[in-house]
């Protein structure tokens, strides 16, 4: 099962590497990446990049861009080039053909999230470290990177995963994915935002009384928790949708 | 081994608004070239997907190699290879890499990968470019390639949904060639799905010829030929004139009598003698320079059974 797993993982690297453009491109276009995120942006914000609170902030988005272009296109994809038909008639089982795509995904996002955040690193420390001082993020903060980072990356690439197998084109999934993307990015706030200005002037008051005498490392424990049950919840729908019947009855 | 490849048994499937297929029944032994005729939309994909296990079926049931398809799919395809209504090559990647993620993915070794992707591909005059992006290549070379890929784990059943559709005649009948001598040499048991009679001509051992979803007739192509329009018969001589022909059509037997230039085309049920005919042309006057047997092309008989409104078997 893992074995077919990853050849599906290798299968969906080969085939990103030569999309639009060519393999040339595809390189120009992860140099931009880490230019952008490893280099320009450090440098700009100096020795605050490892040492503010906010960075898991930023840093947790990061994937979602990442991984958007390759989830959307790895039914609707197959689907558009006629090529899932053809896949499955091969012996892989659901499971291997869903948890390689799915894979694929988070490995790529994840992993250019991680080594960004590697490269940065090296480019706080080149320009502004003192000597003999090496300048690290907190652990807090790195800890919380790895796990938001992955949790989140898996959450939009399951959510990308069954757009795209509903999607007869890549780029209607592109759509509905970037949609959900923003959905997922502003209407938590904005719910959080209307349902604080609606209560009485008392109330918010003791709430965010509240708020400020709770612990951050259990807030975080707490969300992170919920983002798990959410993953798990997605990731068995995705399960329960990948029929091959019904990818070839739509 | 079973003897029987592919069994089917009532296998039906609705879809909302038509049945695709409708109670088919089919027995096709090991080793056999079976040709599945029909015209566009008469069910013959619907039966490779329900075969194949991607579709279940509204009722009935199929089996292949033994394995039930609605029961144990994994094992049905981990037997077969299919080439279905497009090539469905990565035409991003190479032939090269789409041979091997396909062997692979069927569980063969990484060694076994490489001798099995020269011996298919050397015959094909395709080895030389493994290492080209398929996406560059002609159609033709795709489908040589896409059979190949159906081959590559050496399945005992292969199904083939139109593999030379949208082909010219050349590479159509090139790649006719190379699938035969591929058969030959694999010794598979093959279903073929086709509205191309060449295709059935050339390489079926067996035919099924489906309309609307229903069998009309199943056999051997010389048998359908005669079933379906009997034999024919061609005399070229002198005198064959109104009289003969009218002595002719009264035989019993004699069921068309077409004059063409100097000759009579004759169409005959299979138990009329041709001695019989010929006495009785020279009996009428008629001098007689030349008599050949025929029959119905296949296609002829295709035609007469999918205008006909045969009943189906």
């Amino acid at each position: 099962m893992l074995s077919d797993i990853w050849l599906v993982v290798v299968k969906e690297y080969r085939e990103v590497l030569l999309r639009q453009g060519g393999r040339r491109a595809n390189i120009l276009n992860m140099v931009l990446i880490f230019a952008v995120f490893g280099v320009f942006m450090p440098l700009q914000t100096g020795e605050w990049w490892v040492q503010q609170p906010w960075t898991p902030i930023f840093w947790a988005w990061l994937p979602l861009f990442l991984v958007s272009a390759l989830v959307a296109d790895s039914f609707a994809g197959e689907r558009e080039r006629h090529t899932l038909e053809t896949l499955l008639t091969t012996r892989l089982s659901d499971k291997a053909i869903l948890f390689g795509k799915i894979a694929a995904a988070v490995i790529y996002g994840y992993g250019i999230l991680l080594a960004v955040m590697v490269v940065s690193l090296f480019t706080i420390n080149i320009a502004f470290a003192a000597p003999r001082r090496l300048l690290f993020y907190r652990p807090d903060v790195t800890l919380a990177v790895i796990v938001f980072g992955f949790l989140i990356t898996f959450m939009v690439t399951v959510i990308g995963v069954m757009i795209s197998l509903k999607a007869s084109t890549v780029r209607q999934a592109g759509q509905a994915l970037s949609l959900g993307i923003l959905m997922l990015l502003f209407f938590p706030g904005l719910i959080l935002g209307y349902l604080y200005r609606v209560l009485p002037g008392d109330t918010q008051v003791r709430l965010l009384d509240f708020i400020e005498q709770l612990n951050p490392s259990i807030v975080l424990l707490t969300v992170a928790l919920i983002f798990v049950a959410v993953d798990a919840i997605f990731l068995a729908i995705a399960m329960k949708r990948f029929r091959r019947s019904r990818l070839i009855d739509e | 081994m079973s003897e029987i490849a592919i069994r089917t048994q009532g296998l039906t499937r609705d879809f909302p608004s038509v049945r695709a297929v409708d109670s088919l029944d089919l027995e096709i032994p090991t080793g056999v070239v079976f040709g599945f005729l029909g015209p566009n939309g008469s069910g013959k994909t619907t039966t490779v997907r329900l075969l194949l296990g991607l579709l279940e079926p509204t009722s009935g049931r199929a089996e292949v190699l033994g394995h039930d398809v609605t029961v144990d799919p994994q094992a049905v395809r981990a037997s077969t290879g299919a080439l279905m209504e497009h090539s469905g090559l990565y035409e991003r990647l190479t032939a090269q890499e789409n041979l091997q993620f396909f062997g692979r993915a069927a569980g063969m070794s990484r060694g076994d990968v490489k001798a099995r992707i020269r011996e298919l591909l050397e015959p094909l005059d395709l080895f030389d470019r493994r290492g080209e992006q398929v996406g560059t290549w002609s159609r033709g070379m795709k489908q040589k390639l896409a059979v190949a890929r159906s081959l590559m784990h050496r399945p005992r059943v292969v199904f083939l949904d139109e593999p030379t559709a949208g082909l010219d005649p050349v590479a159509a009948a090139g790649l006719r060639d190379d699938l035969a001598r591929l058969v030959a040499e694999e010794g598979v048991t093959v279903f073929v799905n086709t509205h191309h009679l060449a295709d059935a001509e050339r390489l079926c051992h067996q035919v099924g010829v489906v309309r609307e979803g229903r069998l009309l007739a199943l056999g051997h192509p010389d048998e359908l030929r005669t079933a379906a329009g009997g034999r024919r018969l061609e005399i070229a001589g002198h005198g064959l004139g109104d009289q003969i022909r009218e002595a002719l059509l009264a035989m019993e037997g004699v069921l068309e009598v077409r004059p063409e230039n100097s000759r009579l085309l004759l169409d005959l049920s299979p138990d009329v003698r041709t001695p019989d005919i010929v006495r009785l042309v020279m009996e009428h006057g008629g001098e007689i320079e030349e008599v050949r047997r025929g029959s119905e092309t296949l296609e002829e008989a295709f035609m007469s059974l999918l205008e006909g409104g045969a009943d189906a078997v």
